[in-house]
């Protein structure tokens, strides 16, 4: 067996056990090469050399355990300063979206649930908790599509680009898979509350399927973050209720006579964002098949 | 002679802290090479474990003491560095104050009366 077939092994054991980080995995792969060029030097054969480095690294399922005690699940924690400031970015117009909708007399109980829902997921930003930034990224990443597209520089929009760059993971492999997970769910949280249900249908008697697709995602979202199984269910049910809700809006909203005038960009916009959201609940479905980890989540020590 | 024994896992968990930041404060390090400075430094008693090592890393750089980048090892790998950050350099001039009270302590207590 080669080297590389060997340490490649190993790394696929930690990965069974817990989910890491691609860095940190490299981290290991780098120590175990070390390791290995060390015991050459001092006259272990080539050819044993890194099976041997192996060994005395040790059980690759203990170290993917030690690993996963202080690396959450959802990757590393945001300092202090950025969770601070990111939250900050979106709670504000955040809360703006609430005292509107809860204003608004036709406004439906879920979508005053999920704007609180949105809130709660905030306040966990600023706390720190792991699982609340790659969702707020992904959400505020959604958000930013109109700014670039339109050159639209409204004050919540640059609030919400500056917040991207807040809890966007600038080092490669930064990311977790269920991390990645909670991104595109935070997308396609987005897409059904903005294309369905907030403008695709301006008055709030909306689309049932676009809130049912949003709570859909709601449930998803908690899945993930309690890693349990049935959040692959959630997500792909948004997906098809985001699909419903689609056709249900299409022919009405987007084509109906009221929004011939409408922008054809502004319309293809709407279009994509559901488009996206499909793609991303369907995409969070494939990557939250992670059933190993729960039993790891022992406290820090 | 009747072996030495080896150092005591609590004792051994008890330093890490410090000397890791202590390490670091020389320069930024890696690692492997965190290892081996732990090695030399205890003239080969404290023999820290991988599966120790990176999760008392990762840690600190949860708590802010130290901060990771990529960089490029001199076999032209890339490789995670840790450095010190500010934060890290007052937590260890605590510690020190605090293991100077205890290493005094032990001084006077070991004294012949």
């Amino acid at each position: 067996m080669s080297d590389d077939e060997t340490i490649r092994q190993y790394l696929d054991q930690m990965r069974a056990e817990a989910e890491l980080a691609r860095a940190d995995l490299d981290e290991i792969e780098d120590h175990i090469r070390d390791l290995a060029t060390e015991l050459c030097a001092r006259g272990v054969a080539p050819g044993e050399a890194t099976a041997l480095a192996c060994r005395r690294v040790g059980d690759p399922r203990q170290i993917a355990r030690e690993h996963a005690r202080v690396r959450s699940p959802f990757g590393a924690r945001l300092s202090r300063a950025r969770a601070w400031s990111a939250a900050l970015l979106l709670g504000a117009p955040a809360l703006y979206a609430l005292t509107h909708v809860i204003e608004s007399p036709r406004a439906p109980a879920t979508l005053v649930a999920s704007v609180v829902a949105w809130l709660g997921v905030i306040g966990a930003l600023a706390l720190r908790k792991r699982w609340a930034r790659p969702l707020a990224l992904g959400f505020a990443c959604a958000c930013s599509v109109p700014l670039v597209l339109f050159h639209y520089f409204g004050v919540h929009d640059i609030a919400t680009l500056g917040a991207v760059a807040f809890l966007m993971p600038w080092r490669r492999g930064e990311i977790t898979r269920a991390a990645l997970a909670l991104v595109l769910l935070g997308v396609a949280y987005d897409g059904a509350s903005r294309g369905v249900i907030f403008y695709g249908s301006y008055a709030f008697d909306a689309n049932p399927f676009g809130v049912l697709a949003a709570s859909l995602v709601i449930v998803a979202i908690a899945g993930v973050v309690l890693r349990r199984g049935w959040a692959i269910g959630a997500a792909a049910g948004a997906a098809a209720a985001l699909a419903v809700a689609f056709q249900w809006t299409m022919f009405d909203d987007w084509f109906g006579p009221h929004r011939v005038g409408a922008a054809p960009l502004l319309r293809f916009y709407e279009m994509a964002s559901v488009g996206i959201a499909i793609a991303s609940a369907l995409g969070a479905a494939f990557v939250a098949r992670q059933p190993r980890v729960r039993a790891l989540r022992t406290p820090a020590a | 002679m009747r072996q030495r024994e080896r150092i005591g896992k609590e004792l051994v968990a008890a330093s890490a802290t410090p000397l890791l930041l202590a390490i670091l404060n020389k320069g930024p390090s890696y690692g492997y090479a965190i290892i081996q400075a732990v090695r030399e430094l205890s003239g080969g008693e404290l023999e820290w474990s991988e599966g120790m090592l990176y999760p008392v890393l990762h840690r600190l750089e949860d708590q802010g003491l130290i901060e990771s980048y990529e960089g490029v090892g001199e076999t032209g790998r890339k490789r995670r560095y840790y450095k010190l950050c500010a934060d890290g350099r007052r937590a260890l001039t605590e510690e020190r104050r605090q293991w100077d009270v205890i290493g005094a302590a032990l001084d006077k207590a070991w004294r012949p009366a």
